[in-house]
């Protein structure tokens, strides 16, 4: 038997490790009666596709980040929310694998799109690379920020003081070199691979969002596995929420160091609680904008998250 | 049978039986998703969708529309005219006109076709007129049409931009160097073949005449200026340079030399999105056959039937050109660079080969390939703008691939011809 | 009766046509109108990009069934060339056909694409429409093509001659290729 895995990122990156750990996992718990097939980004089309092609039962397992899973199921957009996860990754740890919220109330909407939600994890809080110091939101005055062509993402950096611009992912490094743009916001593995930190000086933590993916994987092909297998998936999802985590610390540190050891005049930012809270503060309206939008119960998801990440306003 | 044998023979029997190229890709696919794939059919139009929906993409349409209007200006004859004038007095000066020629209207267009259709029309005759052989004049228009694919902007370059997710404004200046190289190639066996054959020169041209022909030429050259520098200073991606190219196009036609009338733009934008239409659902149709091969594992399969996982990276660039250019003799260059590159650029990665080079190497490959026979497409460009036969189109082809292929092994081992102006503009 | 088909397919040709030639002309401008927000006004168009795929798919589809009315699809020629004018007939009459029958197969494919869409009710991320509404053109022009294909086939049945579509008939002067 045969399960295909597609993710969204490059082999070596936190999604590939996650898939390579699982392939691992499910070979040895059932002896090879399994194999493991996995797909890196582009193999099979872009994310969109990748989502499609898990609903329509081409692949049994697939990533899905908020930005795109947003076209499918709006409700998950509230993970694009700023400052809705807790500054303590053993929070979100906790949260993002066994909420209630997430996985009893969320995952009925993937059941409409013949989606099974099998588990989220975060893969590095988004770092702002900037060309200009950012402390407050003041700082953002007329720097032209490349965000992805998502509603909410553009609101978000809208209210924190920056001029949002759309721009294609291949366009972001030579943007950033030609001042096409000023700034861009990725997790900070992401900047290492595709070198952003060559053409910006500084790297900015304001703690504002983590990098958060789903797995999905087909509703009828879960539904149609024995107890066991369901069992042993069950088993297989716990074990690779300890390994994510430790994995893409790792990733993101060893990332980190490389950066610091090829730019050595890179200047690493950490804005302290103070300067989280005026980010924080100056975005507080986008929770309220993503509800007028998006509707359904997204006012109920949003509240319930935040009692639980311990993030309510 | 197993997939990987079924479709390829699909392929080309449909192919060589005369099908519309996207029948073959297109059926292909068909197959595979019948037999072989326990997957819906839809997904073969989702892909298929997919394929022709990168942002970057638009730029073809509008590199093509801005030809188009160029074209239907002076703007080709008004360059031949620059080139005459500077280089018409030396042995060989009209075949290396063609060759200069071509190399500034591919700054212009982005395909082979459109400059030898642009360039082959009026030079031609000016070459049987003075004394060049048919089958020289008409392999030099061939391959020197590569050029312009070289030069931004490279409907080539986009579409490997796109699938290999490389950055298209490095390829573009990146492009440049061999193009040039190429150009001096050539330029020294066209003077050869000129003092061989004791071809006659033209009377040298003062400066009042050359600096009328800049003057007149000079809204034309500032094609390159405005394509080159608006990606070197950043003030636009390559996508959009390719939209302002219009703008300036239209400017430069319509307002100024007034050989274009507003009420024609509309004309040209029709045939445009046609040309546009038959590129794109190639790219549709080829995406949907490549998603079919990596789906079922073939690159994997086919890199180690071949060794070449961890192989040394100069064998890989080989592979790769070898690759393309087969490829190219037989399909399409737009296609050739859909299926193949996905194919190898794990590979490429992997060798901590730059991306960049690759991508040239390819253009050039793929650029070479369709000049080259069996079935090269710039070939039956040729055959139909010409109206002469195959066999006498494509006899004085084989200097001139050879020295293609020089050129794309000096590429390989001085990779600095390619890679300093992007270096220069982005690092 | 072919008289009616062919009145009626020349109106789609008006039709096709003006669509295509606005189509480039907005996807320039809507692509420059974002350059100028970008430099001057430091903002962009968010749904910028969304109108360029919108439109792209719309030139492509629509655009295909325009190209086989004039008999402009890219093939290689080299094999049939060499036939005779009989044998050079019934293959072309094979390749309509053969290509028809693909794209009404397509066009049935698409169909099932956008079915499935409107059930999943996927929204374009900037505009947040229906996604759909852009897929619309696929079925549309696969089974327009098609019917040229047919209408292609049919003529090089019943008059002499080797036909690319109805109104095209297959020589150099028709293969004037002008990308
Ligand atoms: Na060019
Ligand atoms: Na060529």
């Amino acid at each position: 038997e045969e399960w295909k895995f597609a993710h969204e990122e490059s082999p070596g990156d936190v999604q590939d490790l996650y898939a390579q750990e699982f392939k691992r996992l499910v070979e040895e718990k059932t002896d090879g009666d399994v194999s493991v097939t996995i797909y890196t980004y582009g193999q099979l089309g872009t994310e969109n596709d990748i989502t499609e092609l898990t609903a329509a039962g081409a692949v049994q397992f697939s990533n899905a980040s908020p930005g795109h899973l947003g076209t499918f199921v709006p409700e998950i957009q509230v993970f694009g929310v700023p400052y809705l996860l807790s500054q303590d990754n053993e929070v979100n740890k906790k949260v993002l694998s066994g909420s209630p919220t997430i996985y009893d109330g969320l995952s009925k909407d993937f059941d409409t799109k013949g989606l099974k939600l099998y588990t989220m994890y975060p893969e590095g809080e988004m770092v702002w690379t900037t060309k200009k110091e950012v402390e407050k939101p003041a700082d953002f005055d007329g720097v032209k920020f490349r965000v992805m062509t998502s509603p909410i993402l553009i609101e978000s950096y809208k209210s924190f003081g920056a001029d949002p611009v759309a721009l294609p992912w291949g366009e972001v490094y030579s943007g950033l070199q030609t001042s096409v743009i000023d700034a861009q916001v990725n997790p900070i593995f992401f900047v290492e691979s595709a070198k952003f930190y060559e053409v910006t000086d500084y790297l900015i933590y304001a703690g504002q969002q983590q990098y958060t993916t789903t797995v999905v994987s087909n509703a009828d092909f879960y539904a149609g596995l024995s107890d066991e297998r369901k069992e042993m998936l069950a088993e297989v999802k716990a074990e690779l929420d300890d390994f994510i985590y430790d994995a893409q610390t790792k990733a993101n540190e060893a990332a980190l160091d490389r950066i610091k050891e090829a730019k050595p005049d890179i200047k690493v930012i950490r804005l302290d609680d103070e300067q989280r809270a005026a980010f924080k503060e100056a975005s507080k309206g986008i929770g309220a904008s993503l509800v007028d939008e998006v509707g359904g119960d997204t006012q109920e998801v949003l509240d319930a998250l935040r009692k639980e990440f311990g993030t309510a306003m | 049978m197993d997939l990987g044998t079924t479709i390829l023979l699909v392929m080309l029997v449909l192919l060589v039986l005369g099908f519309p190229m996207m029948v073959p890709l297109a059926t292909a696919s068909v197959v595979a998703f019948m037999f072989y794939m326990p997957i819906p059919e839809r997904i073969l139009i989702q892909q298929m969708v997919t394929g022709i929906s990168p942002v970057a993409l638009i730029a073809v349409p509008m590199f093509i529309f801005a030809a188009d209007i160029v074209t239907k200006g002076h703007t080709a004859n008004r360059l031949i005219d620059l080139a005459m004038t500077f280089v018409g007095h030396v042995r060989g000066g009209l075949a290396v006109t063609t060759a200069l020629g071509c190399t500034m209207f591919g700054a212009v267009s982005g395909s082979t076709q459109a400059t030898v259709v642009a360039m082959g029309g009026p030079l031609r005759p000016k070459m049987l007129k003075a004394g060049y052989e048919d089958k020289f004049a008409m392999a030099l228009i061939i391959n020197a049409s590569d050029i312009a694919f070289l030069i931004p902007p490279s409907i080539g370059m986009i579409v490997f931009g796109v699938v290999g997710k490389v950055s298209i404004g490095e390829l573009f200046l990146a492009g440049i160097g061999p193009g040039i190289l190429i150009l001096l190639m050539f330029s020294a066996y066209c003077v050869y073949y000129a003092k061989k054959n004791n071809i006659p020169t033209i009377p040298r041209m003062n400066w009042t005449e050359r600096g009328k022909a800049v003057v007149n030429a000079g809204p034309a050259i500032m094609f390159p200026v405005l394509i080159v520098g608006g990606i070197y200073l950043g003030w636009v991606s390559p996508t959009e340079v390719a939209a302002v190219a219009v703008i300036y196009a239209i400017i430069l036609e319509v307002l100024i030399f007034k050989s274009v009338k507003w009420s024609e733009l509309l004309d040209i934008a029709r045939s445009t999105g046609l040309i546009t239409a038959v590129v794109f659902i190639l790219v549709g149709a080829g995406t949907t056959f490549s998603f079919v091969i990596s789906f079922a594992q073939i690159p994997q399969h086919v890199i180690g039937a071949l060794g070449l996982e961890g192989a040394n990276p100069y064998v890989i660039l080989a592979a790769i050109s070898i690759a393309f250019f087969v490829g190219c003799m037989f399909v399409d260059p737009i296609v050739v660079i859909l299926v193949l590159t996905p194919i190898f650029m794990p590979l490429v990665n992997a060798a901590g080969l730059d991306p960049v080079l690759v991508g040239t190497l390819v253009t050039l490959q793929v650029a070479i390939g369709s000049a080259t026979p069996p079935f090269g497409c710039d070939i039956f460009t040729a055959i139909a703008i010409f109206r002469r036969p195959y066999a006498e189109v494509i006899r004085g082809t084989p200097p001139f691939i050879i020295m293609l292929l020089l050129a794309a092994v000096i590429l390989m081992f001085v990779p600095q011809i390619a890679l300093f102006l992007p270096e220069l503009a982005f690092h | 009766m072919l008289g009616i088909l062919k009145r009626l397919d020349d109106g789609l040709s008006v039709i096709e046509r003006q669509l295509l030639g606005w189509s480039i002309v907005i996807m320039a401008v809507n692509t420059v109108a974002n350059v100028i927000m970008r430099l001057v006004f430091s903002s962009s168009i968010f749904f910028s990009e969304e109108l360029n795929q919108f439109l792209i798919i719309l030139v492509t589809f629509v655009g295909i069934s325009e190209a086989a009315r004039m008999g402009r699809h890219i093939r290689m020629s080299a094999f049939t060339d060499m036939l005779g004018p009989k044998a050079s007939k019934v293959m072309m009459i094979i390749i309509t056909l053969g290509t028809a029958s693909l794209l009404f197969l397509l066009a049935w494919y698409s169909i099932d694409y956008v079915s499935s869409l409107i059930q999943s009710n996927r929204l374009t991320p900037a505009l947040r429409i229906p996604y759909y509404f852009t897929v619309l053109w696929v079925p549309f022009g696969l089974t327009v093509t098609g019917i040229q294909f047919v209408l292609a086939a049919a003529t090089n049945i019943f008059r002499p001659g080797t036909h690319l579509s109805y109104r095209v008939e297959d020589t150099f002067e028709a293969e004037d290729i002008h990308l």
